[in-house]
C-alpha cells in the first residue's frame, strides 16, 4: 500500500521510487548491529534494497508490512529466534511464498538441517562469503519472479 | 578462496564441549564483521580508483579467511568408529582367546560401517589384555562385599597406582576419537561374543557356570566404569589442550588484522566512510584479542597448575580507578562509581589484579541493570587483607547457578548469551579467569545476589604471600 501510494506522486522523488520498485527488496532480520550494518551495505551496493528487522517477532510482522522479495534469516534471535519466526512465516498464507535463506554462525551438523526443517529455502554460514550468499539470493530470487507479479496492486 | 564447508555430515562425533562450542559462535560473529567490512573498503576503494590501501585491506580479510579456516579445522567434527568377546570360564576365555577375537572384531566392524581406517591391530592387543585380566579376575576368589563394589564399578584401591589395562584401553579409546557410545558398545560386543561361545561349547549350563557367568558379567563392567572414567579425563585434558593450540594459532592472523588497521588508522589519510568501516575492523579484532587472551589464560590456568603471579607493592585504589577509567570509556551510556576506603597498599600482581577486577566489572555492566550504576568499593579496614565488592542492581542470578558461576563448563544458553553479551562479546569465561587470579593470591571471591539487594561480587585478597 505505501509503495502504491508514493508511486502517484511525480518528479524526481518519483522516479526514484520507480527506480526503488524495480529493485528487489531484501528482509534482513539480524540482532547484530554490526552485522546488520555490514551486510545491509554490502546488498545495497549490489543493487538491493534492504529492509531491517532486530528480531524474529519484528521480522515477522515486516514481512507482512515491507512485501520484501526475500528474506535472510539470522537463526539465533532474541524474542522471537530464526527457526520460529521461519515457521510462522511459512505457515501464513500471505508469506509463505517468500524464499527465506537462514543465516547462523554455527557451523554444525544438524543446524542445516534444522533450518531446512523449518521452512527454509536455502542455507549460509557466516563469516558470510559474498559472492556465495548472492549466488543463493539471485537463483531464489530468479526461481520466484514469476510468481510475484502483482504483489502490490 | 573457499573457507566455508558448509554442513558436515552427522557423524555422531563425541559431545561438544561447551566452551569449544560457544568459542566457535563467539569467534565466528567479530571474523565474520571484520571480513566483511574490509571487503567493504576494498569494493569502495576500488570503485573511487584509489587503489593504495587495498593490498592491505586484502591482508586483513586474507588473515580473517584464514583464523576461518582454522577454526574449521579444529573443530572439525572427531569421532572414528570401531569394534567390539566370552568356561571353567576363565579357561575358556583363555584357551579361545583368537576366536573371541575374531568374532568381535567381525561385530566391531559391522557396527562402525563408516570406520575411518582403524589400527585393528592395535584393539585387538587392548581386547586381548583385557580378556587376560578378566580371565585372572575369575580365577581370584572374592567375598560378597567386593562382589557388590565391582558391579558398582569401585574397583579395589589401585594401590601402586598404575593403570590398568581398562584403564589404559578407556584412554586410547578418546585419543582415537571414539565416542563413549563406540566405546561402550565395543565393550558389550565383548561381553556378547564370549558368553555365545561359551554358550555354544557348552550345550547346557549348570550351576557353577551361572556363578562364573555373573562374575564375568561384573569383571566386565569393572573393566567398563574405568574405561569410561578415564574416557572422560582423557577427553578433558585433549580438549583443553585443544583450546591452548587453537589459541595461539589464531594470534598470528588476528596480530596482522589489527597491525593493518591500526596502522591505516595511523596514517590519517582515512576519509569517511572508510574511517568509520577501518575502525569497526579494529574494534572487531581488538575484541577478538581479549577473547583469544581469555583462552589462553583458560588453558593456562587448566593445563599448567594456576595463573603465574608476581607480587609486588601497589595501590589498590590506583588500580581500581584505572580499571573503571578504561572499562567506562568502552561503555560510555554507563556509570561506574568507585568508593575507596581504608590502607590501600599491599604486594599484589597489578596486571592480574586489573584484570580480574576488569571482568568484574565488565561482567556486571552486561548482567546489571542499564539504568543503574555499577559501583565497585574496596576496603582497607583489616591489617592483613583487603576487599573489593563490585556491585550492580538488575535481576537476581537464579540459586542453581550461583553455586558453579565460576565455572566454565558449565553448558551456556548461547541465544542468551549473545543477546545479552552484544557488542561485548566474551567467551563467559572472565569470571573463571578473575576467580583463578584471586586464587592464586591466596583470595577468594564470594557472591550474593538477590532481587531486592542486587547482585554482589567480593573479592578477599590477603595484603602479601
Amino acid at each position: 500500500m505505501r509503495r502504491a501510494a508514493r508511486d502517484t506522486t511525480h518528479g524526481r522523488e518519483g522516479r526514484l521510487n520507480a527506480l526503488r520498485d524495480a529493485m528487489h527488496t531484501i528482509l534482513l532480520v539480524e540482532d547484530n548491529e554490526m552485522n546488520r550494518d555490514m551486510l545491509s551495505r554490502r546488498l545495497e551496493r549490489r543493487g538491493y534494497r534492504v529492509v531491517l528487522a532486530m528480531d524474529g517477532q519484528s521480522g515477522v510482522e515486516m514481512a507482512g508490512t515491507e512485501a520484501p522479495d526475500l528474506v535472510l534469516m539470522d537463526m539465533s534471535l532474541p524474542v522471537l529466534d530464526g527457526w520460529e519466526a521461519t515457521r510462522r512465516l511459512k505457515a501464513d498464507p500471505a508469506t509463505a511464498h517468500l524464499p527465506v535463506i537462514a543465516l547462523t554462525a554455527h557451523a554444525m551438523s544438524g543446524d542445516r538441517d534444522r533450518a531446512i526443517a523449518a521452512g527454509c529455502d536455502d542455507y549460509d554460514t557466516k563469516p558470510i562469503e559474498l559472492p556465495r550468499l548472492l549466488g543463493k539470493i539471485e537463483a531464489l530470487l530468479g526461481a520466484s519472479a514469476g510468481a510475484d507479479v502483482p504483489t502490490d496492486g | 578462496m573457499s573457507t566455508s564447508t558448509g554442513p558436515r555430515p552427522a557423524n555422531g562425533g563425541p559431545a561438544r564441549h561447551p566452551v569449544p562450542a560457544a568459542l566457535l559462535h563467539d569467534l565466528r560473529t567479530p571474523l565474520g564483521q571484520i571480513i566483511g567490512y574490509a571487503e567493504l573498503l576494498v569494493e569502495r576503494a576500488q570503485d573511487a580508483g584509489d587503489d593504495a590501501l587495498v593490498p592491505d585491506l586484502q591482508k586483513v580479510s586474507a588473515a580473517g579467511y584464514r583464523m576461518v579456516a582454522l577454526l574449521e579445522e579444529r573443530f572439525a567434527a572427531e569421532g572414528a568408529p570401531s569394534p567390539g568377546a566370552e568356561p571353567r570360564l576363565s579357561t575358556f576365555v583363555l584357551a579361545n582367546r583368537e576366536p573371541i577375537l575374531a568374532e568381535w572384531e567381525a561385530f566391531a566392524r559391522t557396527c562402525t560401517p563408516a570406520a575411518a581406517p582403524m589400527d585393528i591391530a592395535a584393539l585387538r592387543d587392548h581386547a586381548s589384555e583385557m580378556l587376560t585380566v578378566i580371565a585372572a579376575d575369575l580365577d581370584t576368589p572374592q567375598g560378597a562385599r567386593a562382589q557388590a563394589e565391582k558391579s558398582k564399578g569401585n574397583a579395589p584401591a589401585d594401590e601402586d597406582g598404575e593403570a590398568t589395562a581398562a584403564e589404559e584401553h578407556g584412554a586410547g579409546r578418546a585419543e582415537s576419537g571414539f565416542t563413549i557410545e563406540q566405546m561402550v558398545s565395543e565393550y558389550r560386543a565383548l561381553r556378547a561374543s564370549v558368553i555365545r561361545l561359551w554358550s555354544t561349547s557348552r550345550g547346557e549350563l549348570g550351576p557353577g557356570d551361572l556363578v562364573d557367568l555373573t562374575r564375568f558379567n561384573e569383571a566386565i563392567d569393572q573393566s567398563l566404569a574405568e574405561s569410561v572414567t578415564r574416557y572422560t579425563q582423557e577427553l578433558d585434558d585433549s580438549k583443553e589442550m585443544f583450546l591452548a593450540i587453537l589459541g595461539h594459532d589464531l594470534r598470528t592472523p588476528l596480530g596482522a588484522i589489527l597491525t593493518s588497521a591500526s596502522f591505516m588508522l595511523d596514517t590519517q589519510a582515512l576519509q569517511e566512510p572508510s574511517l568509520t568501516l577501518t575502525a569497526r575492523i579494529a574494534s572487531s579484532s581488538t575484541r577478538m584479542v581479549h577473547m583469544v587472551g581469555a583462552l589462553l589464560d583458560f588453558t593456562r590456568s587448566r593445563l599448567g597448575g594456576g595463573i603465574p603471579i608476581e607480587r609486588a607493592p601497589m595501590n589498590m585504589g590506583k588500580v581500581v580507578h584505572d580499571v573503571v577509567d578504561e572499562v567506562s570509556a568502552a561503555h560510555p551510556t554507563r556509570t561506574v562509581e568507585v568508593d575507596a576506603r581504608g590502607e590501600q597498599e599491599g604486594e599484589w600482581d597489578g596486571a592480574r589484579i586489573a584484570q580480574a577486577l576488569t571482568n568484574l566489572v565488565v561482567n556486571a555492566l552486561e548482567h546489571g541493570s542499564k539504568a543503574s550504576a555499577v559501583t565497585v568499593a574496596t576496603r582497607g579496614d583489616d591489617d592483613r587483607e583487603i576487599t573489593i565488592a563490585v556491585h550492580n542492581r538488575g535481576r537476581a542470578i537464579p540459586a542453581e547457578r550461583l553455586n558453579g558461576i565460576f565455572n566454565p563448563m558449565k553448558p551456556r544458553d548461547m541465544t542468551e548469551e549473545t543477546t545479552a553479551g552484544g557488542p561485548h562479546g566474551n567467551l563467559g569465561l572472565g569470571l573463571y579467569i578473575a576467580d583463578r587470579i584471586v586464587h592464586a593470591h591466596q583470595g577468594r571471591i564470594e557472591v550474593e545476589s538477590s532481587e531486592e539487594h542486587g547482585t554482589t561480587f567480593t573479592v578477599h585478597l590477603p595484603r602479601r604471600g
